[in-house]
């Protein structure tokens, strides 16, 4: 199996996952979850996630809502 | 006499009182806070969520009971790349084009980066971001962001969390005179009612509140004690203040005054 290496939310990963989606599903996310990603610092659309393929190296950030002022 | 309403980013509004979600006891307490201040926008944030941890659902649909409009946050952003992208982010996550635009220059004081939050607000408004922009008291600056687009200028009083109060309140009246059009909002850096009414009589078009009301002994009649501060500085900006004199002038009329001219 074809694995990469990528860093979520600051974390080191090996995952077999070939797109976004993949890895959210991979790593637990709920499929309704509000969260909203970013890949290598660029936002990417949820709708993108499905197709969105993934790189070795790539840094992914999942964030979700929180208090703030 | 109700207060007038005020219209912003194209959304009228009767409060002029913005709270933020930060740092209350717990959620029933910001629950109660909220209702008391009578406020209809709510700040929050955004950060990395592990999955393991549940997810942000909770506060987001307790948030969303609340029934106000939210104003989501780049706080913590320290260049403008990362503020877009938190803002674009934002706008999915919560579905809405407002954002409060944070650009951090410095950690000690979080004072905004100036070039960051320009650069920021220009592609934000050009993306049809309603942009919040969090600023210093810097009038070339304020201009600057009102040109590139912005919903509202916020400029603070004293540094976020501080509660101190207006620092400079002649640079915040310069803001006020210089930028009749804008909708400017005073955030940060308030800690008193009698803050928050000092710079409403300025003829500031809102307040945007965390720490004081979230950090206060009572919460939640801290919140009201805000909302009616607000609403005593508006009422007192639209009613014209007096203006100053250098010496004293009798209130009572001197006219028929007994005792005129006669000696004991």
């Amino acid at each position: 199996m074809t694995t990469i290496e990528v860093s979520m939310n600051g974390r080191p990963l090996r995952t077999p996952a070939a797109t976004l989606a993949e890895l959210l599903r991979h790593q637990g996310y709920a499929a309704d979850a509000a969260v909203a990603c970013a890949v290598n610092h660029e936002f990417v659309p949820r709708a993108q996630w499905p197709a969105h393929e993934l790189d070795d190296g790539d840094r992914i950030d999942v964030v979700s809502p929180i208090t703030g002022g | 006499m109700q207060p007038t309403p005020w219209t912003l980013a194209g959304v009228k509004l009767d409060s002029r009182l913005l709270l933020g979600t930060a740092h209350y006891p717990s959620p029933q307490v910001l629950a109660d806070a909220v209702q008391a201040s009578g406020t209809q926008v709510l700040t929050v944030g955004l950060r990395r969520l592990q999955p393991e941890s549940g997810g942000g659902n909770a506060f987001w649909q307790r948030v969303r009971g609340l029934g106000c409009r939210v104003l989501p946050n780049t706080a913590g952003c320290r260049s403008a790349g990362e503020a877009v992208t938190l803002a674009r982010m934002a706008r999915e996550l919560f579905d809405t084009p407002w954002i409060k635009l944070e650009v951090v220059g410095d950690d000690y004081t979080l004072q905004p980066d100036p070039f960051g939050t320009l650069e920021a607000a220009r592609v934000l408004a050009g993306e049809g971001f309603q942009v919040l922009a969090y600023t210093t008291d810097d009038l070339v600056l304020a201009q600057r962001l009102h040109e590139a687009g912005c919903a509202a200028v916020m400029p603070w009083a004293a540094p976020i969390g501080t509660g101190r109060g207006p620092q400079n309140l002649q640079a915040l009246q310069t803001l006020r005179a210089r930028l009749p059009e804008a909708v400017l909002i005073v955030d940060a850096g308030l800690g008193k009612p009698s803050h928050a009414a000092q710079v409403m009589e300025l003829g500031f078009d809102g307040v945007l509140l965390n720490t004081a009301v979230a950090q206060a002994g009572d919460p939640v009649r801290m919140a009201r004690a805000f909302a009616l501060a607000v609403e005593a500085g508006r009422f007192a900006f639209e009613a014209t203040p007096m203006g100053e004199r250098q010496t004293a002038q009798a209130s009572t009329p001197t006219l028929g005054m007994p005792f005129w001219h006669q000696s004991a």
